[in-house]
C-alpha cells in the first residue's frame, strides 16, 4: 500500500522519455552493476543524490520528502545532505540493497606552477611612446 | 534537516564530473544474485530494460532474467505490467488477502467446523456443502476448505484487524 500512496504523490517521467545522455553517462559510471547494488553520490558540497532506478527504490526504503525529490531533469533524484549519507547507507544495507559511495577524485600531486606576475602599468611604460607616436 | 541541503545546494549533473567508487573494499565488484522478488526489484529491473539502448535491450533482458531467476520473457511481462499500470504496477495486493469476502463471521465458523469434521472423519464435500447451505460455489467452499485445513486463510473477524 506504501508503495502505491508514495508513487501517487511523487511523480516522475516515463524511463523511456529520461534524457539518453544522462542514462548513458549513469550507466558509465555505474556499471558494470547488479540489481541490488546501489550507487551515491556525494558531490562534495555537502549534497549527496540517488538518481535514477536508485531514486525509486529510495522511494520505498528510505524516508523520502517532497523537496528533497526532483524531476526537473527529466529522470528522478533524491538530493539529501551528505550527512545521512551513512545513515541511508545502513539501511539500504539493512533492506538487502549494496551501497556503493561515488565521490569526485581529488586532485593529487603538487599545485600547477604558476607564471610570473607582471605588473600591467610597469608593462605599459615601454610602449607608451610608441603608442603615442602611432597614434 | 539543514535547510541548505535542498534549496540552496548544488544540484548534481551526472556530466559534471568524472566519479569514481568509494565504497569498494577491494576494487572488485562481483555480480550478485536477486534474493527475491520483491516490487522494488521488479521496478528496477523494468527500469533498466527500458532504459537500455536500443539494439542491446535483448541482452539486458537476459542479464536481468539470471539475476532474478526467472525466465527471460518473464522480465517483458514485467515490463508490459509496468507500462499498462505504471509506477505502482508492482504494489502489493490487496491487505486482506486471505479472508474470505463471500462468508459472513456465521458462515465462516461454519467452513472451519466443517474443514475440522472433513479432516478428522472425511465424508464427502459436496455433501457438506449442500447442507450448510452457504452462498456461493461448491468450489468455492472446497477451496476455503483446502485453505483452512493448510492454515492459509484468515477469518472475517481479521479483516477489520487488517483494515485497521
Amino acid at each position: 500500500m506504501r508503495d502505491v500512496l508514495l508513487c501517487d504523490t511523487f511523480g516522475y517521467p516515463n524511463p523511456k522519455l529520461w534524457p539518453a545522455g544522462k542514462v548513458e553517462l549513469f550507466r558509465r559510471l555505474t556499471e558494470p552493476r547488479s540489481l541490488l547494488e546501489i550507487f551515491i553520490f556525494d558531490n562534495g558540497n555537502g549534497a549527496a543524490e540517488m538518481c535514477m532506478e536508485d531514486a525509486l527504490t529510495a522511494l520505498a526504503v528510505l524516508p523520502v520528502a517532497r523537496d528533497q525529490w526532483f524531476t526537473c531533469s527529466g529522470y528522478p533524484s533524491f538530493v539529501f545532505g551528505a550527512g545521512r549519507i551513512k545513515e541511508f547507507s545502513e539501511k539500504l544495507g539493512a533492506a538487502g540493497y549494496r551501497v556503493w559511495l561515488m565521490e569526485r577524485p581529488r586532485q593529487e600531486g603538487p599545485p600547477r606552477a604558476r607564471g610570473k606576475v607582471s605588473d600591467i602599468s610597469t608593462a605599459r611604460e615601454g610602449t607608451d611612446g610608441r603608442r603615442r607616436k602611432w597614434a | 534537516m539543514p535547510a541548505r541541503e535542498n534549496a540552496n545546494s548544488a544540484r548534481y549533473s551526472p556530466s559534471s564530473a568524472a566519479m569514481r567508487a568509494k565504497g569498494s573494499p577491494d576494487g572488485y565488484r562481483s555480480p550478485s544474485v536477486a534474493p527475491r522478488r520483491s516490487p522494488e526489484i521488479m521496478t528496477r529491473a523494468v527500469v533498466r530494460l527500458l532504459t537500455a539502448p536500443y539494439g542491446r535491450r535483448t541482452a539486458v533482458a537476459r542479464t536481468l532474467a539470471g539475476e532474478c531467476g526467472v525466465g527471460f520473457r518473464t522480465i517483458y511481462g514485467w515490463r508490459e505490467r509496468y507500462q499498462k499500470h505504471g509506477p505502482s504496477a508492482f504494489a502489493h495486493s490487496r491487505a486482506d488477502k486471505g479472508v474470505p469476502r463471500i462468508y459472513s463471521v456465521d458462515e465462516f465458523q461454519n467452513v472451519i467446523g466443517a474443514a475440522a469434521r472433513l479432516r478428522q472423519v472425511g465424508g464427502r464435500i459436496n455433501r457438506e456443502w449442500r447442507k450448510l447451505s452457504l452462498p456461493g460455489s461448491v468450489e468455492t467452499f472446497r477451496v476455503w476448505v483446502r485453505r483452512v485445513q493448510i492454515g492459509f486463510a484468515k477469518a472475517p473477524w481479521e479483516r477489520e484487524k487488517v483494515s485497521a
